[in-house]
C-alpha cells in the first residue's frame, strides 16, 4: 500500500509546483493604515521621505548661514524659488516640483523673506524652464530679477550617481540648493545634501 | 491528459499573437486594444499594478504601437515603468530560478532581456522624448542608457554595450542642450557602433567648441569636409543590403543609403488623429549665415551660428517573434551539445536510441516583418537622404544564436528529468501494475505541461531604423515620412537656430 502511496505523493508534489495557487490581487491602503508604509522605499526615485530628509538638512545649515543676518538686515527682501534642474539619471521632475513647493513653505514660515508666488509668473518659469534645458545664462537673472520683482533666487540641481552591478542597483542623489542675489549673479548661499536609493537583493 | 499537453505549447508569444496579426493586418489601434486587454486595463492610460511578471513586456509592446500612433506621452509612461520593471526583473532572477530552467520549464523565473532590449528601452524613449522637444527627459534617458551601456560593458563585454542609435539621440540631446564636451562622447560611441556618415561634418562642427578628441573624430576631422546638406552623396551606389550592417560584435562601416521619393508618392495616410502636437521648434539666439556669403569653414568656430536643423527617425517593420516549436531528438542534441553535461548528453542519447523520446519542445526564432523595405524621407518636396541607424532584427537573430544551444540544453535536460520521474514513478508503483504506468504517464505529462517555451521577447520592436539628418533654411517646411506604404506628413516652422525631431514607426 505504501508502496502504492508513495509515487502518488509524488505525482501531487509535482502537480502542485505546477500550479501555485494565485493569491489575491493589491488592495488600496491608507498610509497610517500600514505601519512604515511612508519609510519603505519602492523604487530608486526620490519619495516624500527622502524629499523631507534633503529639504530639513538644508533648511537647518540655512538657518545658521550668514544669509539670514543680511536677510534680516534688509528686513524681509523678496526670494523666488526657481526651478531645480535635473541632472540625474531619473525622472523626479515631480518629485522636485514637489520640493520647489516644500522650499517655499519653508521660506514663508521662517519670516526672513517676502516669497513670489510662482505660479504668477508661468510665463516667466516656462521660459527659465527652457534655459535649463539648453545652456544657462546667468545674465538672464538679473533680467528675470526686475521682470518678478525678486531680489534673491533659490535654484538649485539635483545629480546623481547611478551605478548597476550584477544583482543590485544605486543611486546617490546630491541636491545643491544654491541662493543667488538677483542683481550681482552672486552664489550667497550653497549645500550639498544626499540621499542613497538602491534596489537590493 | 490530452489537455494537459496542449497547455505545454502555450506561453508568453500566444499573448500577443493577436495584436501582432492586428499589426501585420495595419490595424494598430486593433493591436493597443488586444494589448489593453491583456494587460487587464481599458485604456492606454492605465497601467496594471503589478508588473512582476510579464506585463512589463506588453507594456514594452504597447509602448511601440503607442509610437506607431504617434502617442509619444503615453509611449513614453509605458517605457519608463517597463525599464524599471524589466531592471527590477533582471535584478530578482537568482540561482533558483536558471536551475528551474533545467528542472521545471523554459519560462521559469522572471524574464531576463537581452542587452540589445535592454538598450533599446532607453533609445526608444528618447524618440518620445526629442519628437516633444523634451531635452530634459531625453537626457535622463541618455544618462538611463549610459548606466546600462557601463553596465554590459563590465559583464557581457564591449560589443555588447554599443549601441548605435542610442548614442547618437543622446548626443543629439547634449548637442541640443549647449553640452558639446558630452555631445562628442556620445557621437563617439555611436561612431564606435558604425561609421555614420551624417556625423561627420557633425562632428566637425562640434569640435570648434569641445577639445574632445578620439582616434575616430581626429580621423573624421582629417578627411575633406563636404556640405552637410549633400552629405547623401558621399556614399553614393551602396545598395540597401550594405546599409545594416551585422550586429555589433563584427563592426563593419554603416555607409549612407540614398533613398529616392517616388515623384507621385502622395501621403496616403495623414498623421494619426490622436497624434499629440508636436511642439514649434524653438529658435536659437544665432543667426544662420545666408547663401553666397562666408562658407561654414571660414567663420571662426566659436562664433558659428546655431545650425536649423531637422532629424527624422524612422522605424519599420518588426524583429522576429518567438514561437514554440518541436524539433527531433537527434537535431537538438547536434545544437546543444557543447551546452550540456557529458552525463546528460550521453543520457540523452542512450533515451533517444531507445526511442523514449524523439521530440523537445523549445522556443524558436520566427521571420522579421518589413527587413527589406525602403523607407522615404523628403522635406519641400524633394528627397532626402536616410541612414540605417541599426537592424534591430539582425541584433535579435544574434542574441538568439548566442543563447539558442543552451535553451535547447536545458530543454533536453527537462526532457530527461521527466522521463526519470516517470520511471521513478513507475518503479516505485511496480512496474508492471496499472497504477505505475499511469503514475508515470501522468508525472511525464504534468511535468510536460508545465514545461513551456519561452518565447518571452520584446516582439514589437522594429525590425530597422533609419535616420535622416538636414540642414535647412528657416522657416516652414513640408515634411514627408514613408515606410511600409505608410506615409506621415508634417508641416514644421523653424526658427533660426531651432530644432525638430520627427518619428515615423510602421510595425507591420
Amino acid at each position: 500500500m505504501i508502496r502504492q502511496i508513495a509515487p502518488l505523493c509524488l505525482g501531487l508534489s509535482l502537480l502542485g509546483l505546477t500550479t501555485l495557487p494565485a493569491c489575491g490581487g493589491p488592495q488600496p491602503v491608507r498610509g497610517e493604515e500600514v505601519e512604515g508604509l511612508d519609510d519603505e522605499a519602492f523604487s530608486t526615485g526620490l519619495d516624500r521621505r527622502d524629499l523631507e530628509k534633503m529639504l530639513s538638512e538644508n533648511m537647518k545649515v540655512l538657518q545658521s548661514s550668514a544669509i539670514i543676518k543680511r536677510w534680516e538686515a534688509e528686513k524681509s527682501p523678496t526670494i523666488a524659488v526657481l526651478p531645480l534642474k535635473n541632472e540625474t539619471s531619473e525622472h523626479v521632475e515631480s518629485a522636485l516640483e514637489s520640493l520647489m513647493t516644500d522650499i517655499e513653505t519653508r521660506l514663508v514660515n521662517a519670516g526672513h523673506v517676502t516669497v513670489i508666488n510662482r505660479e504668477l509668473q508661468p510665463q516667466l518659469i516656462e521660459e527659465i524652464r527652457s534655459q535649463y534645458s539648453e545652456a544657462f545664462d546667468q545674465s538672464n537673472i538679473a533680467r528675470w530679477g526686475k521682470q518678478i520683482g525678486a531680489r534673491y533666487f533659490v535654484t538649485g540641481k539635483v545629480f546623481s550617481a547611478d551605478e548597476r552591478k550584477e544583482d543590485e542597483r544605486r543611486v546617490q542623489y546630491f541636491l545643491f540648493l544654491q541662493i543667488i542675489d538677483a542683481e550681482t549673479s552672486a552664489t550667497v548661499f550653497q549645500n550639498k545634501t544626499s540621499v542613497t536609493k538602491a534596489l537590493v537583493n | 491528459m490530452a489537455g494537459l499537453l496542449g497547455l505545454g505549447c502555450a506561453g508568453h508569444a500566444s499573448r500577443t499573437e493577436g495584436a501582432r496579426d492586428a499589426l501585420d493586418a495595419g490595424r494598430p489601434k486593433e493591436a493597443l486594444a488586444l494589448l489593453n486587454e491583456e494587460l487587464g486595463v481599458d485604456s492606454p492610460k492605465q497601467q496594471p499594478d503589478d508588473l512582476s511578471g510579464d506585463d512589463a513586456l506588453l507594456l514594452l509592446d504597447r509602448s511601440m504601437v503607442l509610437q506607431q500612433l504617434g502617442r509619444y506621452s503615453l509611449s513614453s509612461a509605458d517605457l519608463q515603468a517597463a525599464d524599471k520593471a524589466i531592471d527590477l526583473l533582471d535584478l530578482s532572477r537568482g540561482t533558483a530560478d536558471d536551475i528551474g530552467k533545467y528542472l521545471f520549464s523554459d519560462d521559469t523565473g522572471p524574464y531576463k532581456a537581452p542587452p540589445y532590449e535592454k538598450l533599446l528601452i532607453n533609445t526608444m524613449n528618447m524618440v518620445n522624448y526629442l519628437v516633444r522637444h523634451d531635452l530634459n527627459g531625453a537626457r535622463v534617458e541618455a544618462r538611463r542608457l549610459a548606466v546600462m551601456q557601463q553596465y554590459l560593458k563590465e559583464h557581457e563585454g564591449q560589443g555588447a554595450a554599443l549601441t548605435g542609435p542610442g548614442s547618437y539621440l543622446a548626443g543629439f540631446a547634449f548637442e541640443k542642450s549647449g553640452r558639446a564636451d558630452e555631445a562628442l562622447r556620445y557621437y563617439d560611441e555611436a561612431l564606435q557602433y558604425g561609421d555614420y556618415r551624417s556625423l561627420h561634418p557633425v562632428v566637425r562642427r562640434m569640435t570648434g567648441s569641445s577639445g574632445y578628441r578620439s582616434p575616430r573624430i581626429r580621423k573624421i576631422l582629417e578627411t575633406p569636409a563636404v556640405s552637410e546638406s549633400g552629405a547623401a552623396l558621399e556614399a553614393p551606389g551602396r545598395s540597401r543590403a550594405q546599409a545594416f550592417r551585422e550586429p555589433r560584435r563584427r563592426p563593419t562601416p554603416t555607409p549612407y543609403f540614398a533613398v529616392e521619393v517616388d515623384e507621385g508618392a502622395q501621403p496616403t495616410a495623414p498623421p494619426p488623429q490622436e497624434a499629440e502636437q508636436i511642439p514649434a521648434a524653438k529658435a536659437g539666439e544665432a543667426k544662420i549665415p545666408e547663401t553666397g556669403k562666408k562658407s561654414r569653414t571660414e567663420i571662426p568656430s566659436r562664433q558659428r551660428p546655431k545650425p536649423t536643423e531637422l532629424l527624422v527617425v524612422i522605424n519599420y517593420g518588426r524583429v522576429p517573434a518567438k514561437y514554440a516549436q518541436r524539433i527531433p531528438i537527434g537535431l537538438a542534441l547536434t545544437w546543444a551539445a557543447g551546452h550540456m553535461p557529458p552525463g546528460k548528453a550521453a543520457e540523452a542519447n542512450r533515451l533517444a536510441a531507445q526511442g523514449l523520446v524523439t521530440w523537445i519542445n523549445y522556443p524558436a526564432l520566427g521571420k522579421p516583418r518589413g527587413q527589406y523595405d525602403v523607407p522615404e524621407f523628403s522635406i519641400d518636396g524633394e528627397p532626402a537622404p536616410l541612414e540605417a541607424a541599426i537592424g534591430i532584427d539582425l541584433e535579435a537573430r544574434a542574441a538568439w544564436k548566442d543563447a539558442q544551444g543552451a535553451v535547447i540544453g536545458a530543454a533536453i535536460t527537462r526532457m530527461i528529468s521527466r522521463v526519470v520521474a516517470g520511471e521513478v514513478a513507475r518503479t516505485a508503483a511496480g512496474r508492471d501494475s496499472i497504477w505505475g504506468i499511469l503514475l508515470s504517464l501522468g508525472t511525464q505529462a504534468t511535468l510536460t505541461a508545465a514545461d513551456t517555451p519561452d518565447t518571452r521577447s520584446w516582439a514589437m520592436l522594429p525590425a530597422r531604423m533609419a535616420i535622416g539628418r538636414k540642414l535647412v533654411r528657416p522657416g516652414v517646411h513640408d515634411v514627408t515620412l514613408g515606410a511600409r506604404g505608410n506615409y506621415r506628413a508634417a508641416k514644421i516652422t523653424l526658427e533660426e537656430g531651432g530644432w525638430a525631431v520627427l518619428n515615423l514607426t510602421v510595425l507591420n
